[in-house]
């Protein structure tokens, strides 16, 4: 959806910091924009009955609120029964996908509201829960919302719907689970440790799950929607993708929610988590650790590399993307930005070709999936999380990306410029932070400086690249740290040592404490001791005592 | 307890234990239960008529912290001569170890048998010497005292002092203050001029080319039934009641410049300012007022200390302390507005306190340049310098001159001479000369007429040729130069208006030969950058300061052999002359210098790109230069 007038400026949020919103208080405000909820479900009609129970009783308008509920082929079909909200309808899965990230698809795409909020169908909200994810959303439209769910040990039986509704409109859901063990969500434990996720900078959207998230339908269609080949974790894998499109992730502990039963996370978690991990493995390349020392080549690249290739000889090009794919960061992906249109089979002569070096460059690349022959490079990457830019004929040391994206996340920057000796742009190499560069382009005015704005919702951070860019390679004889081998064991044993060092330091000061707490006890063993010992003096040796020191000040003065 | 090493030394017959600094009725050490009494004093209740009369075998110093001892060399000389002493400081800081020990090299002290010094827990440092010979008490003291004060404490007026608490108000070493003679032992020419007084001064000097000056006694009266009654204070923005900071131990040294995270409360409780930390740690400050150095060093981590002035009742103390944190460099901020009873602290010092929040202390550079100012209005005020100030005027002394400084201004591009010298004439240091020295350059020329038309100071012109090498050009310009320091301006860089008097000051409580800053902050005109570096790596002793920026006294350059005839590094060259002479290096906050990298025409081939290396912070867009020329570095923030 797009205006034609131009957007209204937008809040610059810096990284995951969204402490400059001040969402109104609940009930204290007055709603504008049209909530869609999105409910995929596939059985458990009882489940889904209480849902729509508790969506009906909410304090969020009825006119401002649509329900989407997406029968992902059951057996047999949903049906709405009351009581349910008002505009509440029906969508059935119909193609050959299947899945509920399909149908949460399926269901946004049926959906007319500004705002997605997406719910399982076995989720009991309270009665401010709409109006809670809601109101973050008439501040700013690139926020998803994270609900506060918990898990109540509860059957659908144990909960007809009229009660479920009359609890809820009077604001006292609770105490449909009296009694009942209620587990908190582990999202939220995380959400409490990190400061409402507003230090986790790129890694908020780890948070993101299907139970109760909400995000602007702009936000749903800059990033792309659900995948529907992700079966599992399908929620995680959108909410990383939000992130790259700029999403800031807000948790609301008043959006609160009950889960009805444990989940399956919950009840069958390792082999949940071994389905998905190569899914992850594929998909989001910020999971580091799935892709450890391999070179398997996965989907999204971990860093999209630009090259410009216009007016290059065959030889720089083909040095510089050598260089890229030899590295000590396997999984990167090469643009190679050229007129490839031109290059038609027509009849030439070979060595007279005008476009001789581009077809020697395209043919050395043909076969190697990591490398894209394009013809422009896109605002931004899709997917991968950074994207560096670098000229032809510039070789770099095979740990320099992985060196330039520790300088981005050490200082915290969307976007690192390298100053490299013997190039004449100042900024050589750029490497940008997807998740920066996507808010930024968002959130820019047309007249604006995107570098400055990267700078204000990110930060831009400059750095002398000759120590890992040049013209020549560094000698691997002089820097052992230059050979990939190496420097994949170096970093890990720097790793090894950090945490072995932490250890230390914990034992160091918990030894130090109890150090302190065994000279207190002798302290006072001792003064107990002193005064044991007074208490057992005679008194007419005290005051012989204290005359005698009488005496002796006497004589002084 | 058999372990106290200092068992040995109480347990003689006859030793004298004389305290300073700790809470009145604590004893400092644990005396051997075995071994005679010892006889006991409280340095800060000595005066003529209360010293003890006879001599001792021995004398123990045990002094809680170094500032303390500095304190008790008025009151050491109250006391016979000793052949032993033991002098221990229980909280010793990092920052005031000795590093020498230091007596005066009569044939008396040259008697010296035995110097032993430790550290025998983390913080507690001990000293004990045996001479053949009797020596004076504050000879020892002294001696311990040698490295923290380098530099001389200004000798006029000298300063005797009299009555309990008394020691609070004149701090010092090496020479000054002193103690009254007592009235029958007035000799012809009185060791004093003025003698600053809390008790009654019959006992004393009735000589009347001595001139007499009333002060309180700092610390609360203690015989009242709810305890330490405090000094209320009167209406008055005098800030003379206030008894002066000891700067030589008080000070910014050992400042940390990084980003903190963590604020602690000062809050009233126990009759004095506590601080309480965030972790449920606290420390109390003395009832006196008397900050300490050890005090000041346990703040050092802290992004900012919140003074509660709400909960306290109001006193003389309690602004001491506040002045004494201030001139330490604590970031201090003000919960709520100060109150009228704080008048007498200097005006800026409570505006700026009053200004701030903790939370606008997370930006490093702004709580640097906060604790800087703090620290520049409590030295001008409330310092033991602003208090002699006082008592000259008091006496009818003529005001102390402030020390002359040449700036050496060396250049060779007429395009930078009109903005270098307008920052040299923007100085607040009362008493400068600007030494131009052309290189290469004709005093003719239009840009050299204007600027020295246009220089409101005394300028003296050195044309050098252009063929001759740097160092000999400012050499030329050194011997031209009059003033007490020299110190040197680049061209093309930028100064704060406090820049030369911050030098000054600091040369002063650092007691260095030489002091300098780094260049902490750098204009990069390429990248419209500038850039910070070397964080918590100010305030302290070092090996390197920026050149742009050394200050060093003429007769000391003279000395060293100025500068070598080098056409690179001669800066570095008189660095190591420093060094190499035994001298101390100090390098002072960088928040007053700006070091230009221009874009081209620079003599130091350098590629700007290597600025970038290390650089903790970067300001994108801002040419910070144009801020800290206008003393205004915190509205670039």
């Amino acid at each position: 959806m797009s205006t034609t007038a131009p957007p209204p400026a937008q809040l610059r949020i810096p990284r995951n910091d969204h402490g400059i919103l001040a969402p109104p208080e609940l009930g204290s405000w007055t709603p504008e924009k049209l909530v869609s909820v999105v409910i995929p479900a596939y059985g458990s009609q009882d489940k889904l009955d209480v849902t729509l129970a508790a969506l009906a009783a909410q304090t969020y308008p009825a006119e401002l609120l649509e329900v989407i509920v997406v029968d992902d082929q059951s057996d047999p079909e949903l049906r709405l029964s009351l009581p349910c909200p008002d505009s509440t309808k029906i969508v059935r899965v119909s193609g050959a996908e299947w899945g509920s990230a399909n149908a949460v698809h399926i269901g946004v795409q049926a959906a007319s509201g500004d705002v997605i909020l997406r719910l399982d169908a076995d989720i009991l909200t309270s009665h401010r829960h709409v109006e809670a994810h809601a109101r973050w959303h008439h501040l700013c439209d690139y926020l998803a919302v994270i609900g506060r769910i918990a898990f109540a040990d509860i059957t659908a039986d144990r909960l007809p719907p009229d009660r479920v509704r009359s609890a809820v409109a009077q604001g006292r859901a609770e105490t449909l689970f009296e009694g009942l063990d209620i587990n908190p969500s582990w999202e939220y434990a995380m959400v409490e440790k990190y400061d409402r996720l507003k230090k986790l900078d790129d890694r908020a959207w780890h948070v993101a799950n299907g139970a109760t998230i909400s995000f602007s339908r702009r936000l749903y269609d800059a990033c792309g929607g659900m995948n529907p080949s992700m079966i599992l974790g399908g929620d995680t894998e959108f909410g990383y993708r939000a992130a790259q499109a700029g999403g800031v992730f807000v948790p609301d502990g008043e959006a609160v929610a009950w889960h009805l039963g444990l989940s399956q996370m919950k009840s069958r978690r390792e082999e949940g988590r071994r389905y998905r991990e190569p899914f992850f493995a594929n998909t989001v390349p910020m999971m580091r650790h799935l892709r450890e020392a391999s070179d398997i080549v996965w989907e999204v690249p971990y860093v999209e590399v630009v090259i410009d290739v216009h007016d290059a000889s065959f030889e720089n090009v083909a040095a510089t993307a050598a260089t890229m794919l030899t590295g000590s960061v396997t999984d990167i992906g090469i643009q190679l930005v050229g007129p490839w249109s031109r290059l038609t089979d027509d009849r030439r002569s070979p060595l007279d070709d005008p476009y001789l070096d581009l077809r020697l460059v395209a043919e050395t690349f043909r076969a190697d999936p990591r490398v894209r022959l394009v013809e422009t490079p896109g605002a931004a990457p899709a997917a991968a999380p950074f994207r560096l830019t670098m000229p032809a004929g510039m070789l770099a040391a095979p740990n320099a990306v992985a060196e330039l994206i520790g300088v981005a996340n050490r200082q915290r920057s969307g976007q690192v410029n390298c100053a490299v000796p013997g190039f004449e742009a100042l900024a050589a190499v750029t490497l940008e932070r997807t998740a920066a560069l996507a808010r930024a382009h968002h959130v820019r005015s047309a007249d604006e400086d995107l570098e400055d704005v990267v700078d204000e919702v990110w930060g831009v951070w400059w750095e002398d690249g000759s120590e890992w860019f040049g013209t020549e390679l560094p000698d691997a004889e002089e820097s052992q740290s230059a050979h990939p081998a190496y420097y994949a064991q170096i970093e890990d044993l720097k790793q090894a040592l950090a945490k072995q060092r932490k250890r230390a330091d914990w034992w160091k000061e918990h030894a130090g404490k109890k150090e302190r707490a065994a000279e207190k006890w002798r302290r006072t063993a001792k003064r107990l001791e002193g005064e044991a010992a007074k208490a057992s003096k005679p008194l007419w040796r005290a005051l012989a005592g204290k005359v005698r020191s009488r005496l002796k000040r006497m004589r002084r003065g | 307890m058999t372990t106290d090493p200092f068992a040995a030394f109480l347990k003689r017959k006859n030793v004298l234990v004389a305290s300073i600094g700790h809470r009145p009725g604590r004893r400092p050490a644990t005396i051997p239960e075995d071994g005679p009494e010892p006889v006991y004093v409280d340095l800060d209740d000595l005066d003529v008529s209360t010293a003890p009369a006879h001599e001792f075998s021995g004398l123990a110093v045990f002094a809680r912290t170094m500032t303390d001892l500095h304190r008790a060399v008025a009151a050491s000389g109250l006391l016979r001569p000793v052949q032993r002493c033991l002098i221990v400081i229980t909280e010793m800081t990092k920052t005031n170890r000795p590093t020498q020990v230091r007596l005066p090299s009569y044939w008396t002290a040259q008697s010296l048998r035995k110097l032993q010094i430790r550290l025998d827990d983390p913080h507690r440092w001990s000293c004990e010497f045996a001479c053949g010979q009797p020596l004076s008490p504050t000879d020892f003291i002294r001696a311990v005292l040698a490295s923290t004060t380098e530099s001389p404490r200004p000798m006029v007026p000298r300063i005797a002092l009299h009555g309990p608490g008394s020691g609070h108000w004149g701090p010092g070493a090496p020479s000054n203050p002193v103690a009254p003679l007592p009235a029958e032992e007035t000799p012809s020419t009185p060791f004093y001029d003025v003698v600053v007084h809390t008790a009654a001064p019959e006992a004393v000097s009735s000589d009347e080319r001595v001139s007499f000056v009333q002060v309180r006694d700092p610390r609360p009266d203690r015989r009242g039934i709810f305890g330490p009654s405090g000094d209320p204070v009167h209406d008055t923005a005098d800030a003379g009641i206030i008894p002066p900071i000891d700067e030589y131990t008080v000070n910014r040294m050992g400042f940390d410049n990084r980003p903190k995270e963590h604020d602690a409360d000062l809050v009233y409780g126990d009759h004095t300012w506590q601080v309480h930390f965030t972790d449920g740690k606290r420390r109390r400050l003395d009832v006196s007022g008397a900050v300490t150095d050890y005090d000041v060093e346990q703040l050092r981590e802290l992004r900012s200390l919140r003074v509660d002035w709400s909960s306290h009742p109001g006193s003389v103390a309690g602004l001491r302390a506040v002045a004494g944190l201030a001139c330490a460099g604590v970031p201090l901020v003000s919960v709520g507005a100060s109150p009228v009873w704080a008048a007498s602290l200097a005006g800026d010092l409570l505006s700026r306190m009053d200004m701030y929040d903790s939370e606008d202390l997370a930006d490093g550079l702004r709580r640097e340049a906060h604790a800087v100012a703090l620290s520049r209005s409590s030295l001008r005020e409330h310092s033991t310098t602003a208090h002699a100030a006082r008592l000259r005027a008091a006496i009818g002394l003529p005001p102390e001159e402030a020390p002359t400084v040449s700036v050496l201004l060396c250049t060779m591009r007429p395009d930078f001479i009109e903005s270098a010298m307008r920052q040299i004439a923007a100085q607040d240091h009362p008493r400068i000369e600007v030494v131009l020295v052309l290189h290469g350059l004709d005093r003719d020329a239009p840009a050299v007429k204007q600027a020295v038309a246009d220089c409101p100071l005394p300028v003296t012109v050195v044309e050098v040729e252009g063929d001759r090498i740097f160092g000999e050009a400012l050499n030329h310009g050194a011997t031209a130069a009059s003033g007490d320091f020299i110190t040197k301006f680049d061209d093309d860089d930028w100064y704060s208006p406090r820049h030369v008097s911050d030098l000054v000051a600091s040369a002063r409580y650092s007691g260095a030969v030489l002091v300098g800053c780094a260049a902490e902050l750098i204009y990069l005109e390429e990248f419209d950058l500038t850039v910070q570096r070397f964080g918590g790596r100010s305030e302290r002793r070092s090996r390197h300061v920026a050149g742009g920026t050394l200050l060093v006294r003429r007769s000391d350059f003279r000395e060293l052999g100025g500068y070598r005839r080098l056409r690179t590094a001669e800066d570095r060259e008189l660095l190591s002359a420093v060094a190499d002479s035994g001298g101390t290096i100090y390098r002072m906050h960088g928040t007053g210098y700006v070091l230009a990298r221009r874009a081209s025409g620079h003599t130091w081939n350098r590629p700007s790109a290597s600025f970038l290396k290390n650089a903790e912070r970067q300001l994108r867009g801002i040419n910070l230069g144009d801020f800290v020329s206008r003393d205004d570095i915190e509205a670039a923030l």
